[in-house]
């Protein structure tokens, strides 16, 4: 587009009357600081254009020479948008448009974070949210350097974080911690004592020296394998002790269940709405809540125009109301519960670590419940390790000088 | 512009676009035929249809249209 065509001209039209010859005109006009263009001479009359503020000057030069001059077109940017000047509205939209591109270039239309594998990301959102980092914040009030420093001060998981933006997209990049490898000691010199009060029913020695056989009764931190090792040289050592002892002791748990309980069930559901523009909620539905109790949660959802996501969201808050009301229990339903509760215990507890023998079922009820202790005879691992808190010296070739 | 001699520097651009610096005088325009004197006395005759005519500086012309021939008449 050539720049002339948005300059404001106005085109003229000069002759005379007399028959009088332009040439002078012309010269005249060429002499003045007048600019002039498109000068054409077409049946003795010349047409052209100059600016729209020098036409008066043209004017006055033309009767100077006792010619005509007459306005004969005006064109410009300016005359262009004269027309527009009354249709408000255009005028309003435009400056509203530029208004909310200038506003939306500055705003955080986007947030990618990326390099998290265990961090989940909208744990990270939520640091950079507390950051100042969020749909729709104004990117210029953040100082990214800063930022980065509080979110990875905010969560012990993160090693360090990188967040750049390029145009309203911001995007974060997360570094985790990684921990190394827990360190298995096993030249730590400990004993094995007993877990339980047991009767030893099996022992796979590794390491160490057994105290107890197998068949004798242990008391609850007995010493079963020594970390001690004599020789017999009559001198003696720190090992690490390691075996199986397997043994047999009891243990026991008491259930009890309530007859009278109280139980809380969802008699209802209220929701709230509202809108979220730049980081700002707006309620336009609040909820009609009764005084009970409630539990509540929130969705999000992101507004979008024509496929674009906004920086806007609607937040729908649901509200569970919840009352509470007392449940008698029949001692036989009562059993029931605590029968389910003994099989789950059993279960999560019991069944990986030791094998169940026997067990006793002792059961007392009175008007406010009913009470279960079962008496389990296990079969198991009873072993534990228990460091030997001893001076560490570095082992020396002992035996070679005892043969020497 | 020369200023140091005044000698008329001509500039065409295909057969379209014609300048000529160092422009005194118009003596004879119309849309078919242009003559002009440059300050050396050099006279310039410019044939051609549809001429329309610029300044774009006080001292030159720009002729635009079909340009047919340029004649240059006299001596520097």
């Amino acid at each position: 587009m050539r720049l002339y065509r948005l300059r404001s001209r106005t085109g003229f039209l000069i002759y005379s009357e007399q028959g009088r010859d332009t040439k002078k005109f012309i010269n005249a006009l060429r002499n003045s600081p007048i600019k002039f263009f498109g000068l054409s001479v077409r049946n003795e009359r010349l047409y052209g254009y100059v600016g729209t503020r020098d036409y008066p000057a043209v004017k006055y030069l033309a009767e100077q020479h006792r010619l005509t001059c007459e306005k004969i077109d005006e064109k410009g940017a300016a005359k262009r948008l004269s027309g527009y000047k009354r249709r408000v509205g255009l005028i309003i939209g435009a400056i509203l448009s530029a208004a909310m591109v200038m506003s939306l270039s500055d705003r955080v239309m986007m947030i990618e974070v990326g390099g998290n594998e265990n961090i989940p990301t909208d744990r990270i959102l939520s640091h950079l949210e507390d950051a100042g980092i969020f749909i729709g914040s104004r990117i210029s009030s953040v100082d990214m350097r800063l930022a980065e420093r509080q979110v990875a001060a905010m969560d012990k998981d993160i090693d360090w974080v990188g967040i750049k933006h390029i145009g309203s997209r911001v995007t974060v990049e997360i570094n985790e911690i990684k921990a190394p490898p827990e360190m298995e000691r096993k030249n730590t010199p400990c004993n094995i004592v007993a877990a339980h009060d047991a009767q030893i029913t099996g022992v796979k020695l590794y390491s160490g020296m057994l105290i107890p056989m197998v068949g004798d009764g242990v008391k609850k931190g007995d010493i079963i394998v020594s970390g001690v090792v004599d020789t017999k040289y009559g001198r003696s050592f720190f090992v690490h002790s390691m075996g199986e002892i397997t043994g047999i002791y009891n243990e026991k748990m008491t259930f009890s269940q309530s007859l009278v309980t109280e139980e809380k069930y969802c008699t209802g559901e209220e929701s709230s709405k509202a809108l979220k523009i730049f980081g700002t909620k707006l309620a336009y539905s609040p909820p009609k809540l009764p005084h009970e109790d409630y539990e509540y949660y929130e969705t999000e959802e992101r507004l979008n125009f024509l496929g674009l996501p906004l920086p806007a969201f609607r937040i729908t808050g649901h509200y569970r109301i919840m009352e509470s009301r007392s449940i008698s229990l029949t001692p036989e339903e009562a059993d029931q519960i605590i029968n389910e509760r003994i099989e789950k215990y059993e279960k999560n507890f019991l069944s990986g670590n030791a094998s169940i023998i026997d067990r006793e079922f002792t059961k007392t009820s009175d008007e406010k419940g009913l009470t279960v202790t079962v008496n389990y005879t296990l079969e198991g691992d009873i072993g534990e390790e228990k460091a030997i808190l001893a001076k560490y010296e570095p082992p020396q070739p002992y035996e070679e000088k005892e043969k020497k | 512009m020369d200023l140091r001699s005044r000698s008329s520097q001509i500039v065409i651009c295909g057969n379209s676009y014609l300048e000529v610096e160092n422009c005194r005088r118009i003596m004879e325009y119309n849309d078919i035929y242009l003559k002009v004197k440059t300050f050396s006395g050099m006279v310039i005759e410019i044939w051609g249809s549809g001429l329309m005519l610029s300044d774009y500086n006080t001292e030159g012309i720009a002729v635009r249209g079909k340009i047919s021939s340029v004649e240059l008449h006299g001596s520097e």
